[in-house]
Parts: structure tokens; C-alpha cells; sequence
């Protein structure tokens, strides 16, 4: 029992990783901006969120470091990609190597080398009384807020593409940004809107794996996940409501490869590391007949 | 006495890098009539109208509309005026059904979706101007004829009392073209002033109270109904050219009679091919295209022509059947071995199919040419000295206009960028010219000027198939005609046998 409630826990954890930084990809992407930098931003954030939380000593402050940070690098791809047509892709993965730099630095500038790891503040979970008692369903329940802050925004995002016409035109924006301009919606600061604040739930993501997950700050903290979250915005279709379903589901082979790792000695541990990799190969040649695109992502878009 | 002018253009310059697309254009529609802009291709039309409704930004020039200045920056603004426009290019979503079209952008309840009430708004404008079609299906499944009409509603949706159309006949055929009339009376009736773009004299002196006649980016002229003939209006739009025209304002060409070659060029053998999507495909189809003549296909959209056309140059679409070329099968051929026996084409959607858009004139003019000697050095290195030859004698012999052959093709007009494919066709000796609607979205001296290359090749002794969905046209060129419907041939045609009413009536399967 044990074993399954922390399992189901541990998951959860990932999940809102996963589905957090895809969440921001897919943001992004419905207005054609490709962000395939999560991984530098999930690392820049994660080194400025922990560092900022170990300062103050507070969980908040972390995040909103890491949100902030998102947001300069979502702005710098925004900017950018729509003022010098500069290739999205080159563009993210600039972003990626300049993320990973950056967080390495700015732990070192400020904490150097210490023998014992600094501890980040711990984030308050939500209890909720007599339900956290059961087992199972308190392993379900029993999550730090950012958990359901993960929840909360996945049905923003649902609500926002598919019950409001801001949502579908930015919906629009994705299928085709002319289509969109000649009615009247401003296609350049739908998409700056939309890479920035899709970088800054990246950025909550990445302030989550040292505050939430490890505790502490280490350097490729986030071991690609930026990259397999762009796997599972793919294999959403760009949807939000799928791509909480992949993030559970990678996060659930993730944690199932590092439980083996554990249990069999046998076997070469960076085999279990791949088994992630591998299964989003997998899954997405499962899936592949059932993957839309929006026509628009990764190209650019002017009038004249 | 003050006019009751809606738009009024003033002094609009715009310049396009080295191109001057407008001169000092000054434009003026009045209120409740249908104001015609003609103009050969490349004439400025698009750009003008672009203007007014946000999408480009003049150089120099003023906008007023119901006599006060106003600045336009983007669609936003035009819309919040009154204006509305169909663009010639489709600019719906192609995901997304009618209503979800018709009601993006407009500015109230952004964070509402009221699908239902948008409805019942949307069918009454619909009955209004007595319009049906179906708001669930995705738009990308609906033909083009219907998406215009959701361009239409979305326009007057937004509460546009200025209607502009750039060139909404193209894809349409005759029966279409008169409902659109009808609805645009409808609407005039009901106080819309509408601006209807188009390089076809015919639909002017159909549909338009007044026409103003653009010229190389300047104004020519602006006469009203009485003033107009088909004569007239040639002359504004051509100046210097005079060009005799048929009864359905066509170019006039000569035909002299065929010189037939002995065997065929191309054989086709009781050939099938499975349709796509809802096209039935081709159906155990014959046909012989001898050298030396112009056998035309008619076929009004989704019978077959499209699979024909691809199967020509496309053999492994054959699911039966065989096509011989000068006697051999090329059925197990790629479609660049094809090419290579001598075959060219020119298909019909000239941006997707026909062009690299970011390529420059030069690279679309080496294409599908670029293994062939003179073009390949060491069977591994492109000649572009020899590429940079071709690429100048088909912007001179084909009057391609564009300042350098390195120009990215996407940046000329429709014409011109026809001109280019046409000029590719011939770059090296053809035997066979498959053509696909070759003359669509092309102004009367354009068409003219290919309906030449065409009757040439034939002169010449040269096998032209010409695919096409106006018959007026291929009655014209053709030394034979065969109609194609529902993926079947339904009969071929001797030149002295062609009755426009007996072979339109097979076309729609009477
Ligand atoms: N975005 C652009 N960039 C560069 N040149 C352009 C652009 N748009 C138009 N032009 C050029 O400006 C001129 C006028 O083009 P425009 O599209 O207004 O012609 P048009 O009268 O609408 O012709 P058509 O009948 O072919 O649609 C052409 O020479 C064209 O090549
Ligand atoms: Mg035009």
C-alpha cells in the first residue's frame, strides 16, 4: 500500500513538470511561436527560483523568481523571432545553451562550492481533513500547492481556448495569423502575450524541481525534461486537457524507471534513465495518426 | 452640389522595394453602388485595397470616408469604419467551422462564446441575401465558392457598409458568378456600397454602376455604366495594345489547321485511379494525344481532372491501365524520369504546386530540369551559369516582369508567375504539355499571350493536353475536345462538332 500511494505521490510531482512546462509550450505554440527552449528555461528558472527561495526563505518568492525569469526569456523569443524573423528553432536553442550557462553561474556566483547542500524552504501542502487519512486517495490528495496550482491552470487554459472568442481567435492566430489579422486581432501582441506568460509557467516549473522535488540546486537539475515536454505538447495535438494526461504519463514511466533502478543492481543505471526517452519515441509512433499542428507554428508572419 | 462619396482615395503612393505599385492613385466610390476596379495583373488593384482596409501602409496619401479623414493603421480600424473585405486569397480558418469564422474578431463579450445566439444572427443575414450553406462543416472541406460566401457574411457580420471583393469570380463558375450578383444587388439594395475587383471586362460591364481602370499603378480613368464598352475598357486597361476579343470578352487566336502526326504522342490505356477524398477518380479511361494538336479535357471541378493530371506525370497513382509516351510505357517511371522523356507540366495551383515560393526566379525556372546535361556538371554540381541563361530567356522571350531572375518568385504577380511555369515548360525540347487550368486568375493579355505558346507548341508540332474548367476557353484552342464527369469520359469532340451547349450539358452529367 505504501508503495503505491508514494508511487501515485511521486508521480504527481513529475506531472506538474511535465504538464506545467508543456502547458507553457503549448501557449505558445497556438499562436505559432514554437518554444523549444523549455529546457534553458527550466534551468535558469530552476537556479534563480532556488536561489531566491534560500535568500528570503521564502517558497514564494522562489517561484516568483522563476516565473520572472520565464518571462524575460519568453520575451527575448518573442522579440527577437518577430522583429528579426530570426529562425524560432535556432532562436530556442540559443535559448537552451545560454538557460544552462546561466543557472550554473548564477549557483556558483552565489553559493560557490559547499560541502553540505543548501536546503531550499519547504512549499505547504494542502490537507484536506479526513480524506488524507485513506490511503491511496492521501497520496492523490495530499500535494504542495503548486500541484494544484498545476490543476487550476490546465482548466484555465481548457476554458480559455474553448469557451471564450479571446481563445479562439488565439486559436486562430495558430491555424492561420492572416486569417486572424483581417478581422482585427493584433497577431504581434497575441504572440508576445502568449510566449511570455507560456515561458513563465515554464519558469514555475523550473523553480519547482529544487524548491519542491530535490530541495536543493544541481547542476542539468532538469535532466531534459524541457525537451520531452515538448514531446508531450506534440503529442497533446496542442491541447490542454491532453497534455495533463501526458504529463502524467511520462511522469509515471519516469518514476516506474527510477523505482527498477532501485530494485534490480544488475543493470546499467543509465539504461533506466533512456526508458523515458524511449517511451516517448514509442507513444508518439502509437499516436502518431491523431497529432494535429497547428499550420502555423514556427513560421513567421508579416502583412506585406 | 457636395457629392455623397463614401471612400475617397487621395495621392496614395506605395512602394514595394524597387517596384512601384501605386502612383498617386486617387480613388472614389459613392455611396450604394457596385464600383468596378479593373486592372491587367499586377496593376496595383490588391495593393490599393489593401490600403483601405489596413493591411499595407501607403507611402504618402489620404483616406477620407464620408467626407472626413480618417487614419487606418490595421483591419481593426477599417472594421470599426465600416469596411469589410474578401480577400483574393482565402483567409478563413481552415479548422475552424463557418460560424467560428464568421465570428472571430468581433470586438464584444471577448471572454464569451455565445455559439447559439451568433447563429440565428448569422442565418438571418444568410436568408437576407438568400445564401445557403452548411455552418458545421470544417472550411477547409467546403469548396471554394461556399468559402467565399462565408467571407461574405463574416464582412457584413462585423457591420460592413463598404464591401470589397479582390477578384471573387476566380474560382467561380458561371451559375455562381449570377447568385453572387444577386446578393450583391441584394445588399446595395439595402445601402452596402460594394468595390468588386477584377481583370475581367465582362464582369464589369455585368455587374458595376462605375469602373476606374488602373494602369501600372496609376489611375487610367473612372466611367459609369453608359460610358462603358468592351472596346473602351480594353484600351484603358492595355493603352497601347489592341487586342481583339470574342463575344465573352476572350482573346481572339488563330487557329490554322492541324497538322496531325502519324502515332499518337501519348497513349492512354484504360487507365484507373482511385479518387481522393469525396472525387470518384478516373474510370477505365482512353484517350490519344497526337503531335501537332490541342486536345482539350473539360470537367467542371472534382470529376476526375485533378487525378488526370496528376497521373500524367505521376504514373504510380495508376491502380490499371498503362500511359505510353512516344511509344513506351512510363508506368514504372519516377515522376523526374518522366520529365525527362520529354514530358512538361504546368499545374493548376500554381503556389502550392507550380513554385518554391522563397525560390528565386532563376532556381524555378532550373526546376525539374536541374539533372538534365547542361544543367548538371559531373553529374554532381549545378551550372548556374547555364541556369542564369535559361533563367534571362525565359524572363525576355515570356515578358516576365521582375528587374533580375534572382527576384524570390513569390514576390511577382499571378501573371507573371504563370509566365514563369509556361517559360519552364519549355526550357528544353517537349514532346508532351500537360497544362492544367493555365489560364486562371490571368488578365486578357496574359491569357492571350499564353493561348499563343499554346497554339505554338501545337504549330510546331508539339502534343498539348489542356485541362480546364472554362469551356469557353478550350472551345477557342482546342482541336479536340473530351468531357469528363464523374471520373468517366463521356465523349470526344472534332473541332466542327463543338456546341457550347451540348458539351457543357455533359459536363454536368445531362
Ligand atoms: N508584398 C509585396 N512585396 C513586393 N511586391 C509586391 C507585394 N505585393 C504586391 N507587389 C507588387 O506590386 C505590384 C502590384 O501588385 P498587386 O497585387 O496590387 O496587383 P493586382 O492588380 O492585384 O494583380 P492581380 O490581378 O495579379 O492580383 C506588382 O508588381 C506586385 O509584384
Ligand atoms: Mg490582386
Amino acid at each position: 500500500m505504501t508503495f503505491i500511494t508514494s508511487f501515485i505521490s511521486q508521480t504527481m510531482v513529475y506531472a506538474t513538470v511535465y504538464t506545467l512546462t508543456s502547458l507553457g509550450i503549448i501557449l505558445g505554440g497556438r499562436t505559432g511561436i514554437f518554444n523549444v527552449s523549455a529546457e534553458g528555461i527550466l534551468l535558469a528558472s530552476a537556479s534563480t527560483g532556488f536561489l531566491t527561495a534560500y535568500l528570503t526563505g521564502s517558497w514564494l518568492m522562489g517561484f516568483i523568481a522563476g516565473a520572472l525569469i520565464g518571462t524575460v526569456f519568453g520575451f527575448i523569443l518573442a522579440f527577437v523571432h518577430e522583429t528579426f524573423k530570426i529562425n524560432q528553432f535556432i532562436l530556442g536553442i540559443i535559448l537552451v545553451i545560454f538557460g544552462s550557462g546561466l543557472s550554473d553561474l548564477l549557483y556558483k556566483i552565489i553559493i560557490g562550492v559547499r560541502l553540505s547542500a543548501p536546503q531550499a524552504p519547504s512549499v505547504p501542502s494542502v490537507i484536506i481533513p479526513f480524506f488524507s487519512k485513506i490511503p491511496v486517495i492521501s497520496g492523490i490528495l495530499n500535494q504542495d500547492v503548486v500541484v494544484y496550482f498545476m490543476y487550476f491552470a490546465v482548466l484555465v487554459a481548457y476554458w480559455f481556448y474553448y469557451k471564450t472568442k479571446v481563445g479562439l481567435e488565439t486559436r486562430a492566430i495558430g491555424e492561420n495569423p492572416k486569417a486572424a489579422d483581417v478581422v482585427g486581432v493584433n497577431v504581434k501582441r497575441r504572440r508576445y502575450l502568449a510566449t511570455i506568460i507560456g515561458s513563465a509557467l515554464i519558469g514555475v516549473a523550473g523553480a519547482y524541481l529544487p524548491i519542491a522535488i530535490t530541495g536543493t540546486y544541481s547542476p542539468d537539475i532538469s535532466a531534459g525534461r524541457g525537451f520531452m515536454a515538448i514531446g508531450i505538447a506534440i503529442f497533446a495535438s496542442w491541447k490542454p486537457q491532453r497534455a495533463i494526461l501526458g504529463g502524467f504519463l511520462f511522469a509515471g514511466i519516469e518514476v516506474i524507471a527510477f523505482q527498477l533502478k532501485l530494485i534490480s543492481a544488475n543493470i546499467p543505471y543509465q539504461f533506466f534513465l533512456m526508458l523515458p526517452f524511449i517511451s516517448v519515441l514509442i507513444i508518439m509512433m502509437i499516436f502518431k495518426k491523431h497529432i494535429e499542428f497547428p499550420a502555423s507554428v514556427g513560421k513567421p508572419y508579416s502583412r506585406e | 452640389m457636395k457629392n455623397k462619396s463614401l471612400v475617397e482615395l487621395k495621392n496614395v503612393r506605395k512602394v514595394f522595394g524597387k517596384v512601384i505599385a501605386l502612383d498617386n492613385v486617387t480613388f472614389t466610390a459613392e455611396k450604394g453602388e457596385i464600383h468596378g476596379l479593373l486592372g491587367e495583373n499586377g496593376a496595383g488593384k490588391s495593393t490599393l485595397m489593401n490600403i483601405l482596409y489596413g493591411l499595407y501602409s501607403p507611402d504618402k496619401g489620404e483616406i477620407y470616408i464620408d467626407g472626413k479623414k480618417v487614419k487606418i493603421n490595421s483591419p481593426f480600424d477599417s472594421i470599426k469604419l465600416g469596411i469589410g473585405m474578401v480577400h483574393q486569397i482565402s483567409t478563413l480558418v481552415p479548422e475552424f467551422n463557418a460560424v467560428e469564422n464568421i465570428i472571430l474578431g468581433t470586438p464584444e463579450d471577448k471572454f464569451k462564446l455565445p455559439i447559439k445566439e451568433e447563429r440565428e444572427k448569422i442565418k438571418k443575414i444568410m436568408k437576407e441575401l438568400g445564401l445557403i450553406f452548411s455552418l458545421d462543416v470544417k472550411t477547409k472541406e467546403l469548396p471554394a465558392g461556399v468559402k467565399q460566401k462565408i467571407e461574405i457574411i463574416r464582412a457584413l457580420h462585423k457591420g460592413a457598409k463598404l464591401l470589397i471583393l479582390d477578384e471573387p469570380t476566380t474560382s467561380l463558375v458561371e451559375s455562381e458568378f449570377r447568385q453572387l450578383l444577386k446578393s450583391l444587388r441584394a445588399l446595395v439594395k439595402k445601402g452596402v456600397t460594394v468595390i468588386f475587383i477584377t481583370h475581367k471586362i465582362k464582369e464589369i460591364m455585368e455587374a458595376c454602376d462605375s469602373v476606374t481602370v488602373l494602369r501600372r499603378g496609376k489611375v487610367q480613368d473612372t466611367i459609369n455604366k453608359e460610358q462603358m464598352s468592351k472596346e473602351k475598357l480594353v484600351k484603358l486597361m492595355f493603352m497601347e495594345k489592341d487586342i481583339k476579343v470574342t463575344e465573352s470578352a476572350l482573346p481572339k487566336v488563330e487557329l490554322p489547321p492541324a497538322k496531325k502526326s502519324k502515332k499518337p504522342v501519348c497513349v492512354v490505356k484504360n487507365i484507373e485511379v482511385k479518387g481522393k477524398e469525396k472525387s470518384k477518380g478516373l474510370k477505365n479511361i482512353s484517350f490519344e494525344v497526337y503531335g501537332g494538336e490541342i486536345l482539350g479535357v473539360a470537367s467542371v471541378s472534382g470529376n476526375g481532372e485533378k487525378e488526370l493530371a496528376s497521373v500524367m506525370i505521376n504514373p504510380f497513382l495508376l491502380s490499371n491501365g498503362d500511359i505510353l509516351v512516344n511509344g513506351e510505357s512510363i508506368k514504372h517511371l519516377s515522376t523526374l524520369s518522366v520529365f525527362n522523356k520529354g514530358v512538361a507540366y504546368t499545374p493548376e495551383d500554381r503556389i502550392k504546386e507550380g513554385i518554391l515560393n522563397e525560390g528565386s526566379i532563376k532556381e524555378n525556372v532550373l526546376l525539374g530540369h536541374h539533372t538534365e546535361k547542361r544543367f548538371f556538371k559531373k553529374n554532381l554540381f549545378i551550372n548556374w551559369d547555364e541556369a542564369t541563361k535559361a533563367a534571362k530567356k525565359t524572363i525576355k522571350d515570356y515578358n516576365v516582369a521582375t528587374p533580375s531572375e534572382e527576384l524570390a518568385i513569390r514576390r511577382l504577380s499571378g501573371g507573371n508567375i504563370q509566365k514563369v511555369i509556361m517559360g519552364r515548360a519549355f526550357v528544353s525540347p517537349t514532346d508532351l504539355l500537360i497544362t492544367h487550368n493555365p489560364t486562371s486568375g490571368l488578365d486578357v493579355l496574359t491569357v492571350e499571350f499564353i493561348f499563343n505558346k499554346l497554339v505554338e507548341t501545337r504549330n510546331n508540332g508539339g502534343a498539348v493536353l489542356c485541362i480546364n474548367e472554362d469551356l469557353d476557353e478550350l472551345m477557342i484552342i482546342s482541336d479536340r475536345i473530351a468531357v469528363l464527369h464523374n471520373g468517366e469520359l463521356k465523349g470526344i469532340f472534332q473541332r466542327s462538332e463543338f456546341d457550347k451547349y451540348k458539351i457543357g450539358l455533359l459536363m454536368i452529367g445531362g
